[in-house]
């Protein structure tokens, strides 16, 4: 017996805050009839923190510790914004050394992050033991950056005005070596996603975003470059992408599967970028400090591997900051999803929601603290 | 099924791939940022460390000579080992291990 | 609040376009965004009290475009999301957060964002507690050591800086006599400085002397053009030239009140003009900075009065300051005394000091005390001509209460010393002898020290043609001054320095017996706070730590341990017993710098 259609009903479903495939709490109500996504309702703030309030009441040299600690993954470049914003609010230049170390860095947790959204995906859409396998590849990165910077996740290196740790000799041959090494095994992931046919049935087709919806609509990073729109913040060449030949990579599918192409060419990028750098670092000193107190307005854009971030910061003369605005990348892609997810079915929530890569935790970061309270 | 046997007995008597850890400790990398150790002798109790520390895990207790390190609060980023003039703060080659409450260190003369 | 018109526009991405906008054509100015093909960032805003700064930030060309829109708090903003669908987010955020009400949004997500209210109730929620670090700014041992509080890092960094006028007013900003204490003061905070653990503390005496010996040689003299302030037509006195007195003079002036100096000798200086050898200090200089202080805030000086009646002196002034110091020496206590050849050095360098007269104290002089005075008139007496010059001791060596550097400079002019001697009886005759008791530490009595009982059985006779008496001096008031002493004859004043009289302050050596060069300088500047603020005006401020002064700490702590300390340029102990030439030089310029350079900062606030 056929159903009317007046008859077909529709029904809301959480995909709520605690879910196996999500990495982080975001609520997302589902319209659905009959298997077919209507409308998405969006929920979020349940991670605050008061990470603006909080480097309101502190003193700007510590605000650089409490800036790494919004994101865990794309720790490095929330430091190194935070820097660059006060370094110009201070007039401040940094030596060149520092900038390319700062680069390398960046790079690594590009990588790393890249490593960790390729993982997180694969099981996803149901591929364990790819997952397994990418994870591996990260240990590698991450005991890279624990050799050069001191701990696996949050660096810490990023001083104003510089770098506070350098690498000598031994360990600039180190890196090379082990450059080489991830390269080959990477290599050996390309016939998976380039070739498989059961891995791009999961992604091919789905989670359209136009091109002129995606302008429109403000979505950064990976998720535009998938739609082959080349904006990418390192060409305006900050730090030491001037120096570096730096290209954005771009796929004109438009779907989730551009994006996980995008992110995949990238970590092939990353690796050129720093053998790259590696060969071109000068010597010299590596911090320089500051000679005043932050004063005026300064706004800072970084490629963070989820796409631009802005930072905007005032000062005012005296040893707090007047106020720090974070835009992390993750907060522009949200309309983006929403677009993404109308007149596809509930089965390809997962691969959908993966594909902007969610880094909530970056996305919350203000909060309404009670006068008396705070 | 002769494939799949060869395999398993290949499985069955070779080593576990992974690090038994409680009993082998795959060790720490160089570089890594350790624990803190104060050595009272030295420190002169100017309250540099307390000062700089983003996160307030020093308390300089100036008439008594005594330092109080909360090593939960700590972020190991090492700070105040770069910044003592005397060099009074020395990082420990071992990372903290886990305890089963929050208790702070003193450490005096 | 800071103003907004005058913006720094030195992003990598290129200039800015800042816009002001109001509430009435924002639509107006986002409409045009969009014509253009901007691109929507996001949306900031800043609470100011009253009003709400919202600041839409948008990209058109790799520029970032700012429109600034200032808004009473309480007045709704239309929404843009009619043209920029995507600003749905930014402006919940700002909705739900700041409490700024937009009208005709797209997509209202209607309070979803987690608001923390007063009472929760429930303990997942942890509010901002525990101990936050501090935000303070120290003042540095060194400062916290002095006496009188000088801005000791700060003029440290103006010598390094290779700037000796800033670092002349900063000194005299709290102690007025700079060139006369960088050659005599005793140094506390080089003793207080944090690199003595390594032994190697800032010469900060020496860096005083460059600051001062620099300003002069840029200026001429020491005399600075200052401005005081409005006259207020009150007049002080102040007996006595002394440091105590001449830093009153000299606060008092710069507060606008006339003062008038009484001085009984015939020269300024009271006890650094008779007590300081001249090797240590030349006469020159000292008069010529104590004049030049005088001079600048206009003080007469009257030589050679010396002030019997205090009363009838205030008939004709509004309040007075006594700085009158000490001059009665310590008697021996021992049979004697009164013997001829047996002298005191207060005579002895008043004599030489003052009068420039060159007494015949023989070729075997004995000076009995431990202090810096004995130390003094022992080396006086090596430049006199004596051959064998011996001070004896009653304590040990490192019980003696003078300077390290002195005891140190006394040894290398072949002075002798013999410790834990007491003089009992003295037989006169020529030559005189001496019968000096051995001594062992017992008991420590209230400072600290051991109290040195006789040794029985033990003693040496001593042949001297000259004995010096250096055990200390004290206070002597005349009564005519008609303020009340307490018991060990100093004047009794209270903790703001002020007398049983009603319009008179005391200080320096009269109130606490023998004191220093720059704790007097101290009390004149207490005691002038004390007397402005009798007479109707605010007195001088506390040392205070000023957070809006920006000092950062130098970044290669390695290269700056290494550094060597400064050694004090002197003359050869050979050449130097020959005459009263000033033993010390200044340091050569780049050798200050060098030295001031290697300072650590203490008081940091970056």
């Amino acid at each position: 017996m056929s159903k009317q259609k007046s008859e077909m009903t529709t029904s809301v479903f959480p995909f709520g805050p605690q879910h196996p495939v999500l990495p982080e709490p975001i609520q997302l109500k589902f319209v659905v009839q009959e298997e077919e996504i209507i409308d998405v309702l969006p929920q979020i703030g349940y991670i605050h923190r008061g990470i603006e309030k909080a480097i309101e009441l502190n003193d700007y040299r510590r605000n650089i510790y409490i800036c790494e600690r919004i994101c865990g993954i794309c720790n490095f470049q929330h430091g190194m914004a935070y820097s660059e914003t006060i370094e110009k609010l201070t007039d401040t230049n940094v030596p060149m050394r520092a900038k390319y170390l700062r680069t390398l860095w960046a790079e690594l947790t590009r990588m790393q992050s890249h490593l960790l959204w390729l993982g997180l995906f694969s099981e996803g859409v149901g591929f364990e033991s790819l997952f397994m396998t990418i994870w591996k590849i990260r240990e590698r990165v991450l005991e890279l950056t624990e050799r050069t910077g001191g701990h696996r996740i949050h660096l810490s290196t990023n001083a104003i005005g510089g770098v506070s740790k350098d690498m000598d000799e031994k360990l600039i041959n180190h890196y090379y070596s082990e450059l080489k090494t991830l390269r080959k095994e990477m290599d050996t992931l390309k016939p998976v996603f380039y070739k498989d046919k059961a891995f791009r049935a999961k992604q091919e087709g789905k989670g359209i975003l136009p091109k002129k919806d995606a302008v429109h609509l403000a979505a950064v990073g990976p998720t535009i470059r998938g739609s082959g729109i080349p904006q990418d913040m390192r060409n305006n060449f900050y730090e030491a992408y001037g120096m570096l030949d730096f290209r954005p990579i771009t796929y004109d599918s438009e779907d989730v599967l551009g994006r996980t192409l995008v992110r995949f060419d990238e970590v092939f990028q990353s690796i050129d970028l720093m053998e790259a750098a590696l060969k071109q670092m000068p010597e010299g000193p590596i911090q320089e400090k500051n000679t005043m107190f932050p004063e005026g307005v300064a706004m800072v854009r970084v490629e963070q591997p989820r796409g631009e971030c802005f930072y905007y910061g005032v000062g005012n003369g005296t040893i707090h900051l007047e106020r720090m605005r974070i835009r992390t990348p993750t907060l522009p892609n949200i309309p983006a999803l929403l677009h993404m997810l109308i007149g596809y079915e509930v089965s390809d929530i997962p691969a959908i929601v993966h594909s902007i890569d969610p880094c909530i935790s970056c996305t919350e970061r203000i909060t309404y603290v009670d006068k008396e309270e705070s | 099924m002769p494939k799949m046997l060869g395999k398993i007995l290949s499985n069955l008597f070779s080593k576990p791939s992974t690090i038994q850890y409680p009993f082998e400790n795959p060790g720490l990398v160089e570089g890594t940022r350790g624990e803190l150790f104060f050595d009272m002798n030295i420190c002169d109790q100017c309250q540099d460390c307390e000062r700089l520390c983003p996160s307030g895990a020093i308390t300089v207790n100036v008439d008594e000579k005594k330092i109080e390190w909360d090593p939960f609060k700590c972020i190991y980023c090492h700070l105040c080992v770069n910044s003592c003039m005397h060099k009074a703060i020395t990082a420990l080659d071992n990372v903290k291990s886990p305890d089963y409450k929050l208790r702070k260190k003193v450490f005096e003369r | 609040m800071m103003d907004f018109e005058q913006i720094r526009t030195n992003t990598l991405t290129g200039t800015e376009l800042e816009q002001h906008v109001t509430n009435e054509n924002l639509f107006l100015y986002v409409n045009q965004m969009k014509i253009e093909g901007a691109r929507f960032i996001t949306i900031t805003a800043l609470d100011m009290d009253d009003k709400h700064q919202l600041v839409y930030h948008f990209e058109l060309d790799g520029k970032i475009n700012n429109l600034h829109l200032t808004i009473e708090k309480g007045q709704p903003v239309h929404s843009i999301t009619g043209l920029y669908g995507a600003a749905f987010i930014a402006e919940n955020e700002v909705q739900d957060l700041f409490g700024q009400k937009f009208i005709a949004m797209n997509i209202d997500l209607g309070g979803k964002m987690l608001k923390i209210g007063p009472d929760v109730g429930t303990d997942l929620h942890k509010s901002v507690s525990g101990p936050m670090p501090p935000i303070m700014r120290k003042l540095g041992k060194c400062r916290e050591e002095c006496p009188a509080m000088v801005d000791i890092p700060k003029y440290i960094r103006e010598v390094g800086a290779g700037d000796p006028t800033a670092a002349y007013n900063t000194i005299i900003d709290r102690a007025p006599l700079p060139a006369i204490l960088g050659r005599v003061c005793f140094a506390p905070c080089q003793e207080g400085c944090r690199q003595e653990q390594e032994t190697k503390p800032i010469q900060i005496r020496l860096l005083k002397r460059s600051a001062a010996d620099g300003f002069k040689e840029l200026n001429g003299s020491f005399k600075r053009d200052i401005v005081c302030k409005q006259a207020t037509g009150k007049k002080v006195a102040v007996v006595g030239g002394g440091p105590a007195g001449v830093g009153a003079a000299y606060y008092l002036g710069t507060l606008g009140h006339s003062v008038t100096v009484y001085e009984k000798a015939n020269t300024l200086g009271g006890a650094m003009a008779w007590g300081i050898p001249k090797y240590r200090l030349p006469k020159d200089v000292m008069n010529e900075e104590l004049m030049a202080r005088l001079e600048e805030v206009g003080a007469e000086v009257k030589l050679g009065v010396e002030v019997d009646d205090l009363d009838e002196l205030m008939k004709d002034y509004d309040a007075g300051f006594l700085g009158i110091g000490a001059e009665k020496c310590n008697s021996l206590r021992c049979e004697g005394e009164d013997s001829e050849g047996v002298i005191n050095f207060i005579d002895l360098l008043t004599a030489v000091n003052v009068r420039n007269e060159t007494p015949d104290i023989g070729n075997n002089v004995i000076v009995i005390g431990g202090g810096n005075s004995a130390m003094d008139a022992a080396r006086t007496a090596k430049r006199l001509g004596a051959e064998e010059v011996t001070v004896f001791y009653r304590r040990t060596e490192g019980e003696m209460p003078a300077s390290i550097h002195e005891i140190r400079g006394a040894m290398e002019e072949g002075i002798n010393f013999d410790f834990l001697s007491t003089q009992m009886t003295i037989i006169p005759g020529k030559p005189l002898k001496i019968f000096f008791q051995s001594m062992i530490p017992g008991e420590p009595d209230e400072s600290g020290r051991r109290r040195p009982v006789p040794m029985e059985g033990r003693g040496v006779t001593v042949e001297a043609d000259t004995i010096v008496s250096a055990i200390g001096y004290n206070v002597l008031v005349p009564a005519g001054l008609g303020v009340e002493v307490d018991r060990r004859g100093r004047i009794e004043a209270s903790e703001t320095l002020k007398t049983s009289k009603e319009n008179v302050w005391a200080g320096g050596d009269a109130v606490y017996g023998t004191s220093n060069v720059i704790s007097s300088l101290r009390d004149g500047r207490i005691a002038a706070s004390e007397i402005d603020k009798y007479l109707g005006g605010e007195g001088l401020s506390d040392a205070t730590p000023d957070m809006t002064e920006f000092v950062s700490r130098p970044v290669d702590i390695e290269e700056l341990s290494e550094l060597p300390q400064a050694k004090i340029p002197e003359m050869d102990p050979d050449e130097r017993v020959t005459s009263f030439i000033e033993i010390e030089q200044c340091l050569a310029k780049d050798k200050a710098i060098c030295e001031a350079n290697r300072c650590w900062r203490c008081d940091w606030n970056e």
